[in-house]
């Protein structure tokens, strides 16, 4: 088998989670994925279904019942993750400059760029990218939600990660900026070679950005399928709007449907 | 309800509503109604005691606290008493929000922690310390350092107290935020915790000067070679009653500005917090 060859950058085994009791309904079970560096996971399923408890559980922010997370490491160094939250979660007592800056700002994410002054041009070129160069002054509670969620982004987006986990980043976003970013993150991923575990509701988002897009039903949650994405990344702006895309995101929608 | 009829094309002024307020309203909101409710309750003291003629030992016209004031300061016999209260007070004050805020963080940030101690805190916070004097002046001698003592003793628990609701109330998000981005402990408490319970901290800094104040004076009651409350206790025994006055005042004016001071900056914290 060939897949043995290609090098994991997230192993996800077994994953039971279990809230409380053990006696309480299992809000995940049996969830087992696995991540190639560089691949781009897109993760569907109806509310409730536990895809934020599984990003929780990738993080460390929440532990498995059962099962394993594996972040296997090139380097010898810990792999770095980050975590775009589902809600906002900007410090308001930081401007939006110093809310991208700040996880590497930290002793454990300062070596991420070198020195100061490579920390202040990585902040400056994600503040551009996201179109937050003329707000980096201001407080988070004087911007837009939309705009918030990108500060969101490229805080992640700062500290370089090796896996980002990324938990409905654009839901707050209308439609323009959404589809521009995902144009534009897509493109930092490949260029970083980030592995990138993306949950969203948005199909055409899934389809769009990921390899591969896991479908996943609730009660208890699990993968029920994985679909790969026959598209070569980076995706184009033509590939958001093509035919392809639609047909794909169709027949994921069904799958999610099935009764309709 | 009228309808105006406009005809194809013609631009009709829409009346607006703004939301405009009245001049006499407006006049309204810049009326300085606290100072003139001070001034007016002023105005009536001098006028009751000018009229009445009451006991001057029980009371005294506001002039006569003024006339008062202006001699302690013209003969500077107040600064001896007042220079080694203040050093009191401030020294007290400052030792006591440091370790108040690095504990009540702490204790915030730790849910073992916060069981363990909340009990005490909000006991001692319950407790009228101030029994507890007398026994600082035994230990501490009649100098400065028994108001210092004295006065960590009454402010440590309501900024104790705050700087750990405060600590508490900052958002799982904020805190998850630190661990997601592997902020160290220190960098916890200085970037999320600390801005995070600023607040409440401030609250807590508040409610302190009005206590701290009282323990600097109530610390000489119970012996002490020089301080506003020696001064206090001495004009009692010559019944000199517009200096209790004209004391009083001092310490209500320091307790008014450096709570003013402190509120402002509350105003500021709460407002970029949304
Ligand atoms: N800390 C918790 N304690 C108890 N139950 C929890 C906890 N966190 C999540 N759950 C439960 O786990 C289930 C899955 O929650 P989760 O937030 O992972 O869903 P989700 O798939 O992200 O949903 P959505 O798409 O609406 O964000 C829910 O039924 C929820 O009630
Ligand atoms: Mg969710």
């Amino acid at each position: 088998m060939t897949s043995t060859a290609i090098e994991n950058a997230l192993v996800i085994n077994g994953v039971d989670k279990t809230f409380g009791a053990t006696d309480r309904p299992a809000v995940l079970q049996d969830v087992s994925l696995q991540l190639a560096r560089g691949e781009f996971l897109a993760v569907v399923g109806p509310s409730g279904c536990g895809k934020t408890t599984l990003l929780r559980i990738i993080q460390g922010l929440e532990t498995a019942t059962s099962g394993t997370v594996e972040l296997p490491s090139t380097t010898g160094a810990a792999p770095r993750l980050s975590y775009v939250f589902q809600r906002s979660s900007l410090l308001p007592w930081f401007s939006v400059r110093k809310n991208v800056a700040f996880g590497i700002s930290l002793k454990a994410g300062r070596d991420v760029h070198g020195s100061k002054v490579a920390r202040d041009r990585a902040v400056d070129e994600l503040l551009e990218l996201t179109g937050l160069s003329p707000y980096a002054d201001y407080l988070p509670n004087q911007i837009s939600g939309g705009m918030q969620q990108r500060v969101n982004v490229a805080r992640a987006l700062a500290v370089r990660p090796d896996v980002l986990l990324l938990d409905e980043p654009f839901s707050a976003l209308d439609a323009l900026t959404r589809e521009r970013l995902q144009v534009d993150i897509c493109a930092i991923l490949e260029n970083l070679g980030t592995t990138a575990v993306l949950v969203t509701h948005d199909i055409r988002e899934a389809v769009f950005m990921a390899d591969r897009v896991a479908i996943m039903s609730a009660h208890p949650g699990t993968v029920r399928q994985i679909v790969e994405i026959d598209e070569p990344r980076p995706r184009t702006v033509a590939f958001q709007h093509s035919p392809e895309l639609a047909e794909v995101e169709r027949s994921i929608w069904r799958r999610l449907h099935p009764t309709v | 309800m009228t309808t105006t009829m406009s005809e194809p094309g013609t631009v009709t002024d829409v009346p607006t509503r703004t939301r405009r307020t009245s001049p006499a309203r407006r006049a309204a909101l810049r009326t300085p109604y606290g100072v003139i409710s001070i001034v007016a309750g002023l105005l009536l003291w001098e006028l009751l005691v000018r009229v009445f003629e009451p006991n001057p030992l029980v009371i005294v016209a506001p002039s006569t606290i003024a006339a008062t004031l202006w001699e302690l300061f013209r003969t500077g016999s107040i600064w001896p008493d007042l220079i080694v209260s203040m050093q009191g007070f401030a020294i007290g004050y400052v030792l006591a929000a440091v370790v108040a805020i690095a504990l009540g963080l702490a204790i915030g940030a730790s849910t073992i922690l916060y069981r363990w101690t909340n009990p005490w805190v909000n006991a001692l916070y319950a407790t009228p310390i101030i029994g507890l004097a007398p026994l600082m002046i035994i230990i501490f001698g009649f100098g400065l350092q028994s108001k210092v003592a004295v006065v960590i003793a009454l402010v440590i628990f309501p900024i104790l107290i705050n700087t750990v609701a405060g600590a508490r109330a900052v958002s799982t998000d904020y805190r998850e935020l630190a661990v997601v981005y592997q902020a160290s402990r220190f960098e916890t408490f200085t970037k999320v915790l600390f801005p995070g319970a600023l607040p409440f901290i401030l609250t807590g800094l508040r409610l302190a000067v009005g206590r701290g104040l009282i323990g600097v004076v109530v610390a000489d009651l119970f012996g002490a070679s020089s301080g506003l409350g020696l001064n206090l206790q001495q004009s009692a025994q010559s019944f000199d009653t517009p200096n209790i006055f004209a004391v009083t005042v001092l310490l209500a004016f320091l307790g008014i500005v450096l709570t003013g001071v402190i509120e402002f900056f509350e105003h500021r914290a709460h407002r970029g917090m949304k």
